[in-house]
């Protein structure tokens, strides 16, 4: 079912990594350009646009489910055969991570055109942390599909707010945690702590390895846990009124 | 239908579509303030505000505190989201009301495909570049005072004559999409050369660090030079070197008006034959 997604999605895939690359590179390049080391600076800012990525993802699929998919009566295809927000974004998961494997690709290669550095320069890191940091991107997906998934079922809003709560997901992400007077807080966007992941693998966290990997162990069954009950909840409310269809 | 006609239904729809589509233009003025504020504090994460103000001072050529540093900065930040809302704007607009709403025949017995494509590619830039740099006016007011407001009609000058050869452009790529090609996604072409163009212009980097290949799709856009003219405004005021991208504009416009005129042209007469 993932696969055939993909394939009805092909263009939008290409479109999301080449519009997420080239918008990163106008932001990411200047603010390295104006810091005292550019190359740390693009370290430390890159896991952010990468975790920010995925969370805007998962909120643009729960968005889709719950208002575009409406209108062809996809939404209610799935559900005739049990399945809620959160099956379709497992489905779509395994391609949702390759296409942001590409998209760090493609920045570390993009970013390395603007300085002459390493274009693989992103693929050195601490392999442990570097896995843990891109397979709980899939977890930060869940959770927010499943949150958006809550939000659109439970509200009348339209899908265009959408834009304005991918913006909150900077918090942790794009302004890294430590930059918080208190920065274990920025945790509650679970994209923070995959973005803090990868960038201890690049040896740039303001964060030490170790209460890193207790915090992982420790957040993510709680965030794959909260987002699988907000697309319960969300399931029960389609159930009871149902859903409208809204642009 | 007389002029004072057409301006009260364009009114009417603009008013309509800002009611609908809030949330969207609450995003077009929030993301580039963001953009404008995150590229001045962003760098702060590894120095200090001195050392970026600095650095700034020193890529600009010009000494800047804070406020000028955050003017110039929200000041280009108008830039990217002119140019998305205008791309996006007309090669939309253009697909819809070809290929969706099946408004093709009503347009073909009322007016030339020319005239049409035109008219869309003038009138959603002029619409389009006001509402989408509204936030500009409270951010430089708080800014710079009345000097502020001042100096947001003087960008709104020089962004509408950009945005105009961005909307012909935008009505050629549409005209080509539209009927030259089989794309069912008109927004995935628009939502990526939009980024791509705006990478390669430098907003807010010298140009000699962009990539040959990025800065060689960028130069044939308005949009480096439109920068180039936000800067010089900013910074130095209307003075005489504003000539320079003025007149690259005016250049370009040229150039892609009697593009857009031909292949329309071309459409129209192939469309009326079938």
């Amino acid at each position: 079912m993932g696969g055939v997604l993909a394939r009805l999605h092909l263009t939008s895939y290409l479109a999301w990594i080449i519009n997420d690359v080239f918008w990163s590179i106008i932001l990411i390049i200047p603010a390295s350009y104006l810091s005292p080391n550019p190359v740390v600076t693009l370290k430390l800012l890159v896991p952010g646009i990468i975790g920010m990525s995925l969370a805007s993802l998962g909120l643009w699929i729960g968005t889709e489910f719950l208002r575009w998919m409406v209108h062809d009566g996809l939404t209610d295809m799935f559900r005739e055969n049990g399945m809620g927000v959160y099956h379709y974004i497992v489905c779509t998961l395994p391609v949702d991570l390759l296409s942001g494997v590409v998209s760090l690709a493609l920045l570390g290669l993009v970013s390395s055109g603007f300085y002459g550095i390493d274009p693989v320069w992103w693929l050195r890191g601490d392999p442990l942390l570097m896995t843990l940091g891109l397979f709980t991107l899939m977890v930060v997906e869940l959770f927010y599909g499943g949150l958006a998934g809550y939000l659109y079922a439970k509200t009348r809003l339209s899908s265009s707010w959408t834009g304005i709560l991918q913006i909150g997901v900077t918090v942790g992400t794009v302004i890294p945690a430590s930059a918080y007077p208190l920065p274990y807080l920025a945790f509650l966007n679970p994209a923070s702590l995959s973005a803090e992941l990868l960038r201890a693998s690049y040896g740039v966290s303001g964060f030490l390895s170790t209460p890193l990997m207790l915090l992982t162990s420790l957040l993510t069954p709680t965030y794959l846990l909260v987002g699988w009950v907000l697309s319960k909840k969300c399931d029960e409310l389609i159930a009871r009124y149902g859903l409208e269809y809204r642009m | 239908m007389s002029i004072r006609g057409v301006f009260t239904a364009l009114v009417y729809r603009e008013v309509v579509w800002l009611k609908r589509f809030i949330g969207d233009y609450v995003t077009i003025w929030l993301l580039p303030s963001i953009y404008g504020l995150g590229i001045v504090f962003l760098p702060t994460l590894m120095s200090d505000i001195d050392f970026v103000l600095q650095r700034f001072s020193n890529l600009f050529n010009h000494p800047m505190g804070l406020t000028d540093a955050l003017a110039l900065s929200l000041s280009l930040s108008a830039i990217l989201t002119v140019v998305a809302v205008t791309v996006g704007d007309v090669v939309q607009t253009l697909y819809a009301e070809f290929k969706v709403y099946g408004s093709f025949t009503i347009i073909l017995e009322t007016v030339s495909v020319t005239a049409f494509v035109l008219a869309t590619s003038f009138m959603r830039p002029l619409i389009m570049t006001v509402l989408s740099t509204l936030y500009l006016i409270p951010a430089l007011s708080i800014l710079l005072g009345l000097t502020g407001l001042y100096l947001y009609f003087q960008l709104l000058i020089a962004l509408t004559l950009s945005s105009l050869v961005l909307g012909v452009l935008s009505g050629i790529t549409g005209i080509l999409i539209v009927f030259y090609t089989n794309v069912k996604k008109p927004w995935s072409v628009s939502s990526t050369i939009v980024p791509i163009m705006l990478s390669g212009a430098g907003v807010y980097i010298p140009i000699h660090l962009v990539p040959l290949v990025l800065k060689t799709i960028s130069s044939v856009t308005p949009v480096p030079y439109t920068v180039e003219l936000i800067q010089l405004i900013v910074l130095k005021g209307f003075s005489l070197e504003v000539s320079t991208p003025l007149v690259i504009i005016a250049m370009l416009f040229t150039a892609y008006y009697l593009a857009a005129f031909g292949i329309s042209k071309n459409v129209d007469v192939r469309v009326r034959k079938s």
